[in-house]
């Protein structure tokens, strides 16, 4: 039959996301190793494993109180903010979506900063109002782009607007407040790994792994959204019950992610675009952003905690990646002859 | 095969306050290929996106097979009813299999990959549009008419009792409209199914439809078979225009000549 092979690339496609998962997966497993072994002290992998496990109590402090909660923060940050980015970027058909656009990660912020500066409250506490804030945030935008019916645009325009006016505000806000409390309130202006309690950790864990499940397991739904809204729905798809449940689920990801390391700038929105520039364009990419996020995090703070002359938080060493790629994709898209 | 009466009583329907369709009732004919006419902005993409639950209707009832579609489950109604839209986005970087494949969303199992039923309803829907070798290409790349086969076999490996094409043939040179039109004859003798398409072109209309619904202004102002309703007056109705109605030498269908204001010809 001479169609015998019509298939065969639709295979071979898929075979080659699946190797590209289990490369993706190796590489946050060694980034995962070297943020734990390297550092002010360098531990082999070996005597990490002891002390972890136990075994051992050389080095317990710096290993399991310090590294660890850290390493965990990066992998599962960047998790969050890797697929709420792509699920963004596919519902709303741009490239240069991500989340910041429904108002999260700048309301969380402006919350934190604000209970910081003003009411001088404690990390946890703060991380709850954050995780609240930013809720409400896209909740408010979202009702704003959904006046009478969905409007990519009209959710991109307010986005933007709310978010000058968050940065406007926090700005204010550390420009009145003590000088003293401002470096704390900075941590959470430019993501941050520092002092990450390993109290705070199992609620982002368990966060994460469910809202990734529950992305995964419409990623049949989502892969038929770019074909718009009217293919989706002839395809039987309840196009506004998807898109509400996708964009809350992101919500809640990267509001508990800021809660916790602050907005690490750039991960959401370039997660999704290397995923696909890896991966292909077949598959709804959930896993591969994800684990693209994690190592873009990883790296981050691996670079900005050992490979230059002073250390800087991960957020300022990711945000260096934003901009190139924004220059990037402009020159791609003029050479398209499309903007 | 049998969920495909379909059937619009006094529907109404319409954008923001516009109302476009003013109380049409239709019945669509079973396992038959009936085509909309009409002029541009008649209505007639307003007419299927409804029938297709694109558009809720204010006033008016649609059934399927007796059952109102607002009270059947959206994926079911995607195994009876399936459509090409109009116009159709082509997300980059997708190749041609992958995308036919997404038709199978109504037919596929909540976490499972492709079965044995799906990769046979693709390589049917790509055969019939003559793509397979086209399966591992970026949709994004093609020319207009490769991606509108596309598109139809994308319908097509929906397997829907009944299928509405909105010029489907517009994108294409006159051997791919005739090459499509004579693959969904086939599609509808061999399978029975239902199609209800919008063309533009009267004479291909006459040639390959079982059944003609003429609009005019968002109503149905005639319907019939083509030597039925096809006559200078009906021309005339729906475009304006004077026309001189013979018969094609070949199929003995109504064929439309159109009188130019220069033809210096009195009707
Ligand atoms: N999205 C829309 N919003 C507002 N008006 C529309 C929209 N689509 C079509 N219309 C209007 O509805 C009328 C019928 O359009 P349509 O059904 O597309 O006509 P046809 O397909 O027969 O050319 C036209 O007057 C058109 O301007
Ligand atoms: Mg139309």
């Amino acid at each position: 039959m001479k169609n015998n092979n019509l298939f065969e690339g639709v295979k071979s496609r898929r075979k080659k996301y699946i190797l590209s998962l289990v490369v993706l997966w190796l590489i946050v497993l060694i980034l995962f190793c070297l943020n734990m072994t390297i550092g002010e002290k360098n531990y082999s992998p070996l005597q990490v494993i002891n002390t972890l496990t136990g075994h051992s109590s050389e080095g317990a402090y710096l290993i399991n109180k310090l590294r660890l909660p850290r390493s965990l923060a990066a992998v599962f940050s960047g998790i969050a903010f890797g697929v709420a980015g792509n699920v963004f970027q596919t519902l709303l058909r741009n490239p240069l979506a991500s989340p910041d656009i429904i108002g999260v990660s700048s309301g969380s912020t402006a919350a934190a900063v604000y209970c910081i500066l003003f009411l001088n409250m404690n990390r946890s506490l703060v991380s709850v109002v954050a995780v609240i804030a930013g809720v409400l945030t896209s909740v408010l935008i979202y009702k704003i782009a959904y006046i009478h019916s969905f409007s990519a645009n009209r959710l991109i325009l307010v986005g933007i607007g709310t978010q000058a006016l968050f940065t406007a505000f926090i700005s204010w806000m550390i420009m009145s407040a003590s000088e003293y409390d401002v470096p704390t309130a900075m941590r959470w202006m430019n993501g941050n790994l520092n002092g990450i309690v390993t109290d705070s950790l199992p609620l982002l864990i368990v966060v994460v792994i469910s809202c990734l499940l529950a992305i995964i397991c419409l990623r049949h739904q989502m892969v038929s959204l770019p074909l718009g809204d009217s293919y989706a729905t002839i395809l039987g798809i309840h196009v506004n019950l998807v898109r509400t449940v996708l964009i809350v689920l992101s919500v809640i990801l990267i509001a508990f992610a800021t809660a916790i390391t602050g907005p690490i700038a750039s991960i959401a929105f370039l997660s999704g675009p290397i995923a696909k520039r890896i991966c292909g364009h077949n598959q709804a990419n959930i896993l591969s952003s994800a684990l693209v996020g994690a190592i873009l995090v990883l790296a981050g703070d691996f670079v900005g905690q050992h490979l230059l002359y002073t250390r800087f938080p991960v957020g300022v060493i990711t945000g260096l990646l934003g901009g190139p790629y924004l220059i990037y994709v402009l020159v791609k898209q003029n050479k398209g002859g499309q903007l | 095969m049998n969920s495909n009466t379909l059937i619009a009583k006094d529907i109404q329907a319409g954008y923001g306050q516009k109302n476009i369709l003013q109380s049409v009732n239709i019945h669509i004919p079973e396992n038959k290929i009936s085509v909309i006419l009409g002029s541009n902005g008649s209505g007639k993409s307003t007419m299927l996106k409804t029938f297709c639950r694109l558009m809720t209707p204010t006033a008016g009832l649609i059934t399927l097979d007796g059952t109102p579609l607002s009270q059947i489950k959206s994926k079911d109604i995607a195994k009876s009813i399936g459509l090409l839209p109009q116009t159709s986005i082509a997300p980059e970087g997708i190749k041609v299999a992958e995308l036919v494949s997404r038709g199978r969303y109504p037919h596929r199992q909540f976490m499972t990959g492709l079965n044995k039923d799906d990769y046979k309803a693709i390589e049917e829907a790509m055969e019939a549009m003559k793509i397979t070798e086209l399966a591992d290409r970026s949709i994004d790349e093609l020319s207009g008419g490769q991606r509108q086969r596309v598109f139809i076999a994308l319908a097509l490996a929906q397997e829907t009792d009944i299928l509405f094409l909105d010029e489907p043939t517009t994108y294409l040179d006159i051997a791919y409209q005739i090459e499509i039109l004579d693959l969904l004859k086939e599609l509808n003798k061999k399978r029975g199914t239902t199609i209800v398409m919008v063309l533009h072109d009267i004479n291909l209309s006459t040639k390959y439809a079982d059944y003609l619904f003429a609009m005019k202004d968002g109503t149905l102002i005639k319907q019939g078979t083509p030597s039925e309703i096809i006559t200078e007056d009906t021309i005339r109705k729906i475009y304006g225009i004077d026309s001189v109605i013979i018969r094609d030498p070949i199929s003995d269908s109504p064929f439309v000549i159109p009188v130019s204001a220069h033809d210096n010809y009195l009707s």
